[in-house]
């Protein structure tokens, strides 16, 4: 097939509340080039889209990419007919040489643009235009580079490349509302593992509860308020091991979902989750830190600490967030004391581990 | 007629009643041969389509998306190939649309499943649902309804069983399941602990259905929550937030 052009503009659609989407595929796209890669960016968004998604932010964000050989993109943003709009109205695009389409999120929208590089490679002389796909399981980008055969007719390319998805936890957040912290970096790791072995050979009592408020340095307290300091604590230390492991690209931790509804005067959140971590290979991991069994009652009360464990276990695993991410990459995990995972049962796809276990459990996500 | 023999194919996705609709609507048209693409995962579903389906006017055949380029050089009669767009993945549509393209030298035309729908609410269709040409705008069709028995057939679930789960039923006028969630009639009364027992019950059942039915041929609604105590407000959020809505008071 003959190659007139290499990809010179970019073309993406924004679809509502997902940032993220527009961003690590222009990542990929731009990434996935050796060399002359794109100067600029064409970024169609409607007024539906734009109500729950900050086009300004989005633009600046897709300038901020970097691009093979130095320098950054030229963003233009457009809008186009709301869906409801666009059979009856054009859509304001028209292909030019080197364009690349990034495979949008609705099927409308991609057939409304193959619908133009096809009348412009017939009509307009268009000689060569790409498309690029991210693969949804965030190991491959497909290319697809539309031209011309030697005969004339309509040809198209196909070059598959494995590269991890680029994603960003900050970008998979920022539509969503949500605050969150970073993990403490001021554990020592030693103290960290000596904590890891204690817990798991000790099956029950509070000799874990003290040495786990010891490492992150909180005083123990009575009464009630105890299992709420030592719930804390293990978040944390979850949180660094998290942070710290050769598979995780990025963690989160006291993730909460602002809701709409006043509950107090100053308290509008919907959800907490405990982590929420990326890893190098494109996974998102939602994971819940249960800490239990550590006041005599896994040796006392088995069963409560068994029902609890699986009703955490059913919980997980029809779990929601407002994160728009592809549902075959979201892992979900329990991360809980010794006895509480032995106690467990039946976690289907929930990954259910003591600290122990997390490094193991990580390296395959 | 249009003149020349025309085929069209039919991506199969995860909502196999919607591909049927499709090819029910588009039997005795404009089409000599109707193709449904199937993935591996909609196999099965693609057979249980042409099953209920039967011998009809439109010749109707099944191949797997990435061998369409295959079935279009044993069939050299047909001079121009259509492609809908909507049902499936993106990557089927996108591996269609170039396979077809390279298979033929030019590219298919593009149909789409089209439905305007109301701003507020659910976001329930205006004037119909088309499969509409994308090169002709005019050139539209309806998108027919279908039957409870038709849609169980092709689900291999029994008539009897959609009856007998609460809440579920066959809504004939969109062609879709509709599931409605009751809020307990003593949720007032109920401890947080209770009440978020019972969303995730809730949130746990819905997964399984649309994990079961495909998430467009679905449709969920629930009663409102209480206001009172004043978590249900924060269990109603959640509840939209999984596309279980409803409203609150």
């Amino acid at each position: 097939m003959k190659m007139r052009s290499t990809p010179r503009r970019l073309v993406a659609v924004a679809a509502p509340r997902n940032s993220a989407l527009i961003l690590s595929s222009l990542n990929n796209a731009v990434s996935s080039m050796s060399s002359g890669g794109p100067e600029s960016v064409l970024i169609l968004y409607d007024s539906d889209v734009a109500r729950v998604t900050d086009i300004k932010r989005l633009a600046n964000e897709a300038g901020r990419i970097d691009v093979v050989g130095g320098g950054n993109l030229e963003i233009e943003t457009r809008e186009i007919p709301v869906i409801n709009d666009l059979i009856e109205q054009e859509l304001p695009y028209m292909p030019r040489e080197g364009d690349c389409i990034l495979v949008p999120a609705m099927q409308l929208h991609i057939a409304l643009l193959l619908e133009r590089l096809a009348w412009a490679t017939k009509f307009m002389g268009l000689e060569t235009a790409y498309l690029c796909h991210s693969e949804p399981d965030g190991q491959s980008v497909e290319w697809k580079m539309v031209g011309h055969n030697p005969e004339g007719g309509f040809a198209v390319d196909t070059i598959a490349l494995s590269q991890p998805s680029h994603d960003s936890l900050e970008w998979l957040l920022s539509d969503s509302g949500a605050t969150y912290s970073r993990p403490a970096t001021r554990f020592v790791d030693s103290k960290v593992e000596e904590f890891i072995e204690l817990e798991e050979r000790s099956y029950d009592g509070e000799s874990v509860s003290y040495a786990l408020l010891g490492l992150v340095g909180a005083e123990s307290v009575v009464g009630s308020k105890m299992g709420v300091i030592v719930g804390k604590a293990f978040e944390e230390v979850t949180g660094h091991c998290f942070d710290d492991h050769d598979s995780i690209a990025s963690v989160v931790i006291n993730v909460e979902f602002a809701g709409q509804a006043k509950i107090f005067e100053d308290k509008k959140t919907k959800r907490e989750e405990d982590v929420i971590a990326l890893t190098k290979r494109g996974n998102l991991i939602y994971a819940s830190c249960k800490y239990k069994g550590r006041s005599h009652s896994a040796t006392n009360f088995p069963q409560k600490i068994a029902a609890s464990m699986q009703q955490e276990v059913s919980r997980v695993k029809s779990l929601v967030l407002p994160i728009n991410f592809p549902k075959e990459r979201i892992k979900r995990m329990i991360i809980t004391t010794t006895p509480a995972m032995q106690l467990a049962g039946e976690t289907g796809e929930v990954i259910v581990t003591n600290l122990a276990g997390l490094s193991d459990s990580l390296k395959h996500l | 007629m249009r003149g020349e023999s025309e085929a069209i194919v039919v991506p199969v996705g995860m909502s196999p009643v919607h591909s049927f609709r499709i090819l029910k609507s588009l039997i005795g048209r404009d089409f000599e041969m109707i193709v449904l693409a199937v993935s591996d995962q909609t196999r099965s579903t693609g057979q249980a389509i042409l099953g209920v389906i039967g011998e009809n006017e439109t010749e109707t055949k099944i191949i797997g998306y990435a061998n369409i380029a295959q079935l279009i050089e044993r069939n050299p009669e047909i001079k121009q190939w259509n492609l809908l767009m909507g049902p499936g993945t993106r990557s089927m549509a996108i591996t269609l649309w170039s396979e077809i393209a390279n298979a033929t030298g030019d590219s298919p035309r593009i149909w789409v499943d089209y439905r305007r729908k109301t701003q507020k609410g659910k976001g329930k269709p205006i004037a119909g649902e088309h499969i509409i040409n994308l090169g002709s705008r005019k050139e539209r069709y309806k998108i027919v309804p279908i039957e409870e028995e038709d849609a169980c057939a092709i689900y291999g679930i029994g008539v009897e069983e959609l009856q007998m789960t609460e809440g579920l039923s066959w809504d004939s006028l969109y062609s879709r399941f509709s599931y409605h969630i009751t809020v307990p009639s003593d949720a007032r009364g109920m401890s947080k602990t209770v009440a978020r027992a019972w969303e995730e019950k809730v949130a746990s059942k819905v997964k399984d259905l649309r994990d079961r039915l495909g998430r467009h041929a679905l449709e969920i609604h629930r009663s409102p929550v209480p206001s009172d105590p004043r978590y249900w407000l924060k269990i109603g959020e959640r509840l939209d937030d999984l596309d279980i809505r409803g409203g609150s008071k």
